[in-house]
Order: C-alpha cells, then sequence, then structure tokens
C-alpha cells in the first residue's frame, strides 16, 4: 500500500514536471557560461588539537542556456586544501543538471531539476513560487531523490525519499529587506521550519536565521552571500567569468543534517533566487541589477 | 582658561598616540573597552581580530599550565554588520587554551569561545541631547553550558559629541552588568573620552575608565579599509587589533 502511494505521487511529481516544460515564453538568447568560484567550509571540532578544519574547494562549472528556459549545468569540486580527511580529497563532479523555467502570467514560476542535484542528492525537483503583491509571495519545493556520490568511488541508491516544503516570503521594499518562513520535510527525513531575515545591499546580502528541526531541535546562525565582480560583463554565447557569488553560512549549532537540502543550480544563492531575474521582478530583483553589459545600460536609458 | 583646557586635550591627544596601532575588539562600534551609544554607518561590514593581554580578558578565562591554574594571552576574531541605521551585530570567537589530548602537558589554542553582540540605538544624538543605545555581549551562551558566560553583559550607554572648532570631543558614559561574577570589576558606571583632531578625521584617541583600569589607545581607519586599534591597559599591558572595514 505504501509503495503504491510512492509510485502514486511519483507519477504526480512526474506530470507536473511534463505539463510544467509544455509552457513556454519569450527567453535570453542561447549561450555557455564557464565559471569558476571557491567553497569555504570550516568546522570546529573539540579534542582534535586544531581550532578550525578547514576545507577549500575551487567550484568549476558550466552553464548551458540551451533556450525558452532550458538550461543544463554541471559543476565540479577541486580540492585545494583539507582538513576534513579522506572522503573530501578527491576531484568530483558535484552537480549535473537539466532543468526548466516556466512562467505563468507575471506572477507565477516553476522549475523543474531533473539530475545529479548538490548534497549529494539525484532525482526530480519542483519548485514554484506565486507573487501575491509587492511585498508577499508563496513558495514550495518538492523533491524525490537519493544519494549519489563519487567521493569514494560511484555509490548511489535508489530514489526514494520524499522532500517537500513551503514557505511565505515578505519583502520591505523601503528597507531592501527579506523575512523568509518555510518549513516541511527536509533531506535527512527531518520535519522543522526555519525563519531567515535576510538584508540586501548593492551587491552583498547579510543575514541571520533560526531554526527548529525535530531531530536536532533549534539552532540558528547567519548567511553572506557576496557578488563577484567584475559588475560590468560582456554577454556572448560563450562566456569565461568567474561564478556569481561567494556564499557562506555559519550554523552555531554546527548540526551539519539540520534542515538540510540540495541545491539544483551550481550557483544558487539566497540573493539570486530561483528564477530568471529579469522575469521574476519581486524582492532583490527589483533593486539595481548586480551585473549589467553595456546593452542593459543602453537600454535602461 | 581656554589656552588650558586645549592643552589637557593636547596632551591627552599625544597620550593616545603613544600606542603604536589600534581597535574595538568585538567587532562592534565602542572605545577599548567600555562602549559608546554610536553606531557605525549603515551598511558596514568588519572582518579582523584582535591580540588581547591576559588582563583584558575575563579573570575565569584560565587553562592549567604546571599544575596550576593561568591567565593566558589570547586572540579573537569577528565579523559584524550593520543592517541598519539603528542596530549593529557581530559574531567574535576568542581562542582559548587547553591541555592537548595528545598529551605532551602544554596548553594549547584548541577550542573558542563563541559569542553574539548586537547593540541597538534607542536615541539618535542631537544638538543638545546624546544618543542613547543598549546592547549585549553574549546574551544568549550558545557554547556548551559547561564553560563560564565569559562575556555576558548587558549596558545602557549614552555619547554627546562636542565640535570644538572642527575637533571633536566624545563623551561616553555607560553602565553595564557582567553575568560572571569574576567580571563584576568591570561592572557599573564606566566612561570615557574620545578625541578626532581638525586635520586628521580617521584618527580617534581615546581615554577610558572601565570600572577598574585606565586605558588609554587610539584607532585608525586607513583608506576607506583598514581599521587598526591600539591601546595600553593601565598605562602598561598592550592589546590590539587590525580589522577589514567597508561598506556594503
Amino acid at each position: 500500500m505504501k509503495k503504491d502511494m510512492k509510485m502514486h505521487s511519483g507519477k504526480i511529481l512526474l506530470i507536473c514536471c511534463l505539463s510544467a516544460m509544455i509552457w513556454g515564453k519569450v527567453w535570453a538568447q542561447p549561450s555557455i557560461d564557464l565559471f569558476c568560484g571557491a567553497e569555504l567550509n570550516y568546522r570546529d571540532i573539540l579534542h582534535n588539537g586544531r581550532v578550525y578544519d578547514v576545507l577549500v574547494n575551487l567550484t568549476p562549472g558550466v552553464k548551458w542556456h540551451i533556450g525558452k528556459g532550458w538550461m543544463a549545468a554541471a559543476q565540479a569540486y577541486i580540492p585545494v586544501y583539507n582538513d576534513y580527511g579522506d572522503y573530501y580529497k578527491r576531484i568530483r563532479l558535484n552537480m549535473a543538471v537539466l532543468s526548466k523555467e516556466v512562467h505563468i502570467g507575471n506572477s507565477g514560476f516553476i522549475k523543474v531539476s531533473g539530475g545529479w542535484f548538490g548534497s549529494e542528492r539525484y532525482g526530480l525537483d519542483v519548485k514554484g513560487m506565486y507573487i501575491v503583491n509587492s511585498w508577499l509571495a508563496l513558495e514550495a519545493q518538492a523533491g524525490w531523490t537519493g544519494f549519489c556520490s563519487m567521493a569514494t568511488g560511484w555509490r548511489a541508491s535508489t530514489p526514494e525519499r520524499w522532500t517537500a516544503l513551503t514557505g511565505v516570503d515578505f519583502y520591505l521594499n523601503q528597507y531592501d529587506t527579506q523575512f523568509r518562513l518555510r518549513g516541511g520535510r527536509y533531506v535527512y527525513k527531518d520535519y522543522g521550519a526555519q525563519l531567515e531575515i535576510m538584508r540586501h545591499f548593492k551587491h552583498c546580502s547579510v543575514g541571520v536565521y533560526a531554526e527548529y528541526s525535530n531531530q536536532w531541535e533549534e539552532n540558528g546562525g547567519f548567511k553572506v552571500v557576496m557578488m563577484i565582480p567584475p559588475y560590468k560583463r560582456k554577454h556572448r554565447k560563450v562566456n569565461f567569468r568567474p561564478a556569481s557569488n561567494f556564499r557562506l553560512t555559519n550554523n552555531f549549532g554546527a548540526e551539519p543534517y539540520a534542515l538540510k537540502m540540495y541545491n539544483t543550480d551550481p550557483e544558487e544563492n539566497e540573493r539570486e533566487g530561483w528564477f530568471d531575474r529579469k522575469a521574476f521582478q519581486w524582492g532583490v530583483n527589483r533593486m539595481t541589477t548586480d551585473f549589467y553589459s553595456k546593452e542593459d545600460m543602453e537600454n535602461e536609458k | 582658561m581656554k589656552s588650558k583646557i586645549w592643552i589637557s586635550i593636547y596632551c591627552l591627544w599625544i597620550l593616545s598616540l603613544l600606542p603604536s596601532s589600534a581597535q574595538e575588539y568585538t567587532g562592534i562600534s565602542g572605545l577599548i573597552h567600555t562602549l559608546s551609544a554610536e553606531i557605525n554607518p549603515v551598511g558596514t561590514a568588519r572582518i579582523g581580530g584582535f591580540f588581547l593581554n591576559k588582563d583584558f580578558l575575563p579573570d575565569v578565562m584560565t587553562c592549567q599550565s604546571g599544575g596550576e591554574k593561568a591567565k593566558y594571552d589570547s586572540y579573537n576574531h569577528f565579523v559584524s554588520v550593520v543592517p541598519f541605521s539603528w542596530i549593529e551585530l557581530a559574531y567574535t570567537c576568542t581562542l582559548l587554551k587547553r591541555e592537548r589530548v595528545t598529551g605532551d602537558g602544554h596548553p594549547k589554542f584548541q577550542m573558542k569561545d563563541r559569542y553574539m553582540s548586537v547593540k541597538i540605538r534607542l536615541l539618535k544624538e542631537g544638538r543638545w541631547h546624546p544618543a542613547i543605545a543598549i546592547g549585549s555581549n553574549d546574551p544568549y551562551h550558545f557554547s556548551s553550558k559547561e564553560t563560564p558566560d565569559y562575556y555576558t553583559n548587558f549596558y545602557l550607554a549614552a555619547t554627546k559629541h562636542l565640535n570644538l572648532k572642527g575637533h571633536e570631543l566624545g563623551i561616553h558614559v555607560s553602565y553595564r552588568w557582567y553575568k560572571e561574577e569574576t567580571n563584576r570589576k568591570w561592572q557599573g558606571i564606566t566612561g570615557g573620552l574620545t578625541y578626532r583632531p581638525a586635520f586628521a578625521r580617521n584618527l580617534r584617541g581615546i581615554v577610558e575608565y572601565t570600572g577598574n583600569d585606565i586605558n588609554i589607545g587610539a584607532d585608525c581607519y586607513l583608506w576607506k579599509l583598514l581599521f587598526l586599534q591600539a591601546s595600553l591597559q593601565n598605562g602598561k599591558d598592550f592589546s590590539g587589533g587590525i580589522m577589514l572595514q567597508i561598506r556594503l
């Protein structure tokens, strides 16, 4: 019975994905972006004699904007400094995703992704947002994933884990401040909720968050998303550039598994959100764009 | 009379420049150890670290050395931000020494005390009235419950600046309450004076009374990027640090 329900839910998700892919809209010209960023991880383990354990990865990636909302993306990890141990020492693929973004009018947005996501998950994922007004938006995310990792050779499990989140976003336009409350079932089967308050500056967002998980209880921390210069960029068919952002989350409780979700975009972050910036005109996307080209400036004039 | 005031201010400034470099060791704006009601401009972000001499640190911060508990010099590092014009937040880690697990008996830095700081300005400084702020270091002690509340304190601060022909004199008074009993020497009324010369507005001389010590120091903001501070506690023990300070 339980298995039947799982299969039934899987079919519903598949139908959602396919129907979302049928819609279309006007999109930017196809292009390929080759980029590289860095990821800083640190942890503080008692009794190992070190103040911090540090793991620094280079994160080269590629995004192929195929057109009509389709995008193929991949990202690798290249460890350059590793105190974390052998599990993290290999150069490996971290993400390989095909996604399709769909806009329903000016207020409905859906993104369907399939493939290998971050946090060693693979499967299907659907994200959606609905803009209610200039300060209120609703969001939801559902995923059907399994474990997949190249850290110690190929290891994978059958995708049978469901994640489902729903939330509400408030944006104070006068202060460029976003409140995001969301909750549901996360990757490690814990149920919980997270409240995040982000203040957006010209090229940087900083915020604090508090969360509660039924397995790991209360926790909190802060987040920083820094957009990486140069901000003036040329749009060609093939672009070589730094990653769009550097992102850091400091977790006070040092809980690595509490309320964890995977990313479906190699450059996903709290500032840029899930959808095409030009289409999703809400919240921080209504601020001056981080990256602009000569054509963008001429269009604004 | 007027010339005496100027001579006193000049002497104070010269005294404050004696240390070679210098800061506000939690990342939050203030004096050296005492507090002010000032808040940095909105969007100011800081990341940096300090050397803190052992007498600058809480008395309960000790480690076993040669069979006895002893105080030690330490370092901290922090990040801070001013998200709105009325609030300043910081996250600070102070390094703690512990005997090595491998057992050679020599204490080594291998732990941290972590705490948040917050300062909220209740009243902006006006022509006739001072700025007033409330704040706290480590209001919620989220490190291990077994470790002492090294820094937990709450305060009320007032600051008024006087413009003396382009020179700026700051008067800072605060009341501070500490949770940890051994920190109570710094509890009560504290205060200090700051001075910014008209010809170098990025430079600040400080003299302060912490409730237990008299500290002098100076800080300097260079190239809209680097903030340095140095201080002498009771005129002899050096503490100082450096931070990257930018406007987001």
